[in-house]
């Protein structure tokens, strides 16, 4: 079993929501978060000089998949989903899970 | 309503009346309230990272419209018999009186004041619909210009004996083409100009709806002055239109209430909110010349003619106007000057003006004419001038400084800690 943590811009949230669908996978759990990427935020310059905004708006997706042979597939429909080509874009990162208890049948 | 109105005037001409002074003192008191509620109401209705900005914005407004009223914009829009702009007999304030005199109840200096804060509000309402995008400085260069080179002659053209006044049958009460088409065109321009937000801050939702609300309130409080005030005089007249307003305000609501229900299968605070905001927009050129009948017309059709209008602009065009100025505040200006037309009742108009029910064509050939002469002029005017400073300065904000909200990458002061 993993766990598939996708960082991504708020607004490729609904994409992505239907992309995991479209294969299949209905169990997510949404977040969302403030955080910078390797870029450390965003430079901007005013007329009193440069100041930087660090804690960007950001959308963390978590999706656990019983199948391990489902974790391509559901990489893939996140980076179709998500990607812009511009920085900013997310990160995704894929755990190992050590136990998964559903909360009604135990 | 004339420049010098007398227009319904019930005491001896050149009389001081305290009772009216004290009225036209209070009414633009509730009108200056609706330029903060308009900062609340807009505020509100857009992301959390723009509160602050919106706030600076309306701030600001009131500092500019003030200064170019007082020193040229009242002089320009109220002074002379020239066909498109007044001259600069009142500039400064120089020459306005303090005791009554010219068949008004109150006197000039008061009644430069009282308009004063409808240059205000006509302002504050424009940066709605293009919140979010436009550099803060250029909103201010913006203001300055717009308030002499628009709103001065529209003021002029309906109130200050000019254009309309001279070659039309034109009844305006309390400012339906000067501030509400005015307003929702000059936004248009803008947003024509600059073009639209990003996907993202265009699918935000309201961060908060208790300050919308409020900013509501503030408006429909300011309203009973806006247009109660515009009779000049503590009369008849002025009761008539804060009556007509309230059961304008509350028709175009409930209709919105009800279009939606049937539509969407559920009614909320910001559809409430439009609708009567709807309702108070058309009533204002009508509020002193229409029976109460008349009144609910009025207001259940802005009420389902904007819900329309907004759910138009919103899906079947590309235009981003953030909140709904054009379909709200132009369209109900829209509908409201020609309702004006409609209904006009000689019995009530001091200048005895029938709308097309009681028999009279001229008014609403004449009120036609003005929506549309308003239209072209604002909307060519403000584009001129949205261009003419791009030519000096950066219009937008960049996507990045857009992304991460005005409130911060132009002010230095979120709204919130979190």
């Amino acid at each position: 079993m993993k766990m598939i943590v996708a960082i991504i811009r708020p607004e490729m949230c609904q994409p992505v929501k239907d992309a995991l669908k479209g294969i299949g996978v209905n169990g997510i759990t949404i977040t969302h978060v403030l955080g910078r990427g390797s870029q450390a935020g965003l430079k901007f310059t005013s007329r009193v000089g440069e100041f930087v905004v660090d804690e960007l708006d950001k959308t963390k997706v978590e999706v656990i998949i019983e199948d391990d042979s489902l974790e391509q597939p559901v990489i893939d429909a996140i980076i179709k989903a998500a990607e812009t080509g511009k920085p900013g874009d997310g990160r995704i990162i894929v755990l190992p899970i050590e136990k998964f208890i559903r909360i009604r049948s135990e | 309503m004339l420049s010098i109105p007398g227009a319904t005037a019930a005491t001896v001409e050149g009389t001081e009346d305290s009772g009216s002074i004290s009225w036209i003192l209070v009414s633009s008191a509730l009108v200056f309230i609706m330029a903060p509620g308009i900062a609340l109401f807009y505020g509100g209705m857009l992301r959390k990272q723009s509160m602050s900005s919106m706030i600076t914005q309306t701030l600001i407004a009131i500092g500019v419209m003030t200064l170019t009223w007082v020193i040229i914009g009242y002089s320009l829009a109220f002074s002379g018999d020239g066909t498109i702009i007044g001259n600069l007999q009142y500039m400064l304030m120089n020459n306005l009186s303090e005791s009554a005199e010219n068949g008004i109840t109150s006197n000039t200096l008061e009644f430069a004041f009282y308009q004063m804060m409808f240059a205000i509000v006509t302002a504050a309402i424009v940066l709605g619909a293009c919140a979010e995008r436009v550099r803060y400085t250029t909103m201010v260069w913006f203001l300055a210009l717009w308030s002499i080179l628009v709103y001065a002659p529209m003021a002029h053209w309906v109130w200050g004996g000019g254009l309309f006044a001279q070659y039309l049958t034109v009844l305006d009460f309390a400012g339906g083409t000067v501030v509400h088409i005015c307003a929702g065109v000059t936004g248009l321009a803008i947003v024509a100009f600059v073009g639209s937000r990003s996907m993202r801050t265009r699918s935000a939702r309201a961060h908060n709806i208790p300050f919308a609300f409020l900013g509501c309130v503030f408006l429909w409080f300011g309203w009973f002055g806006f247009n109660g005030g515009s009779a000049l005089a503590a009369n008849g007249t002025a009761v008539h239109a804060v009556v007509v307003s309230q059961i304008a305000a509350a028709c175009a609501m409930m209709a919105w209430a009800v279009i939606q229900y049937i539509q969407v299968g559920r009614v909320g605070v910001l559809g409430l909110i439009a609708g009567a905001i709807a309702g108070l927009v058309a009533i204002t050129p009508a509020a002193g010349y229409v029976d109460i009948w008349a009144s609910l017309v009025i207001g259940l059709v802005a009420g389902g003619l904007c819900y329309f209008a907004v759910s138009f602009f919103r899906n079947k065009t590309k235009i981003d106007d953030a909140l709904d100025v054009f379909a709200v505040h132009g369209v109900g200006g829209i509908w409201g000057a020609i309702a004006t037309g409609l209904f006009a009742n000689p019995a009530i108009v001091t200048d005895k003006y029938a709308g097309l029910f009681y028999g009279g064509t001229d008014l609403i050939v004449g009120q036609l004419i003005a929506v549309a002469v308003t239209i072209v002029f604002c909307f060519a005017m403000s584009y001129a001038i949205i261009w003419l400073i791009s030519k000096f300065m950066r219009v937008r904000v960049t996507e990045e400084e857009e992304m991460v909200g005005q409130d911060l990458t132009e002010h230095g002061e979120p709204a919130y800690l979190m």
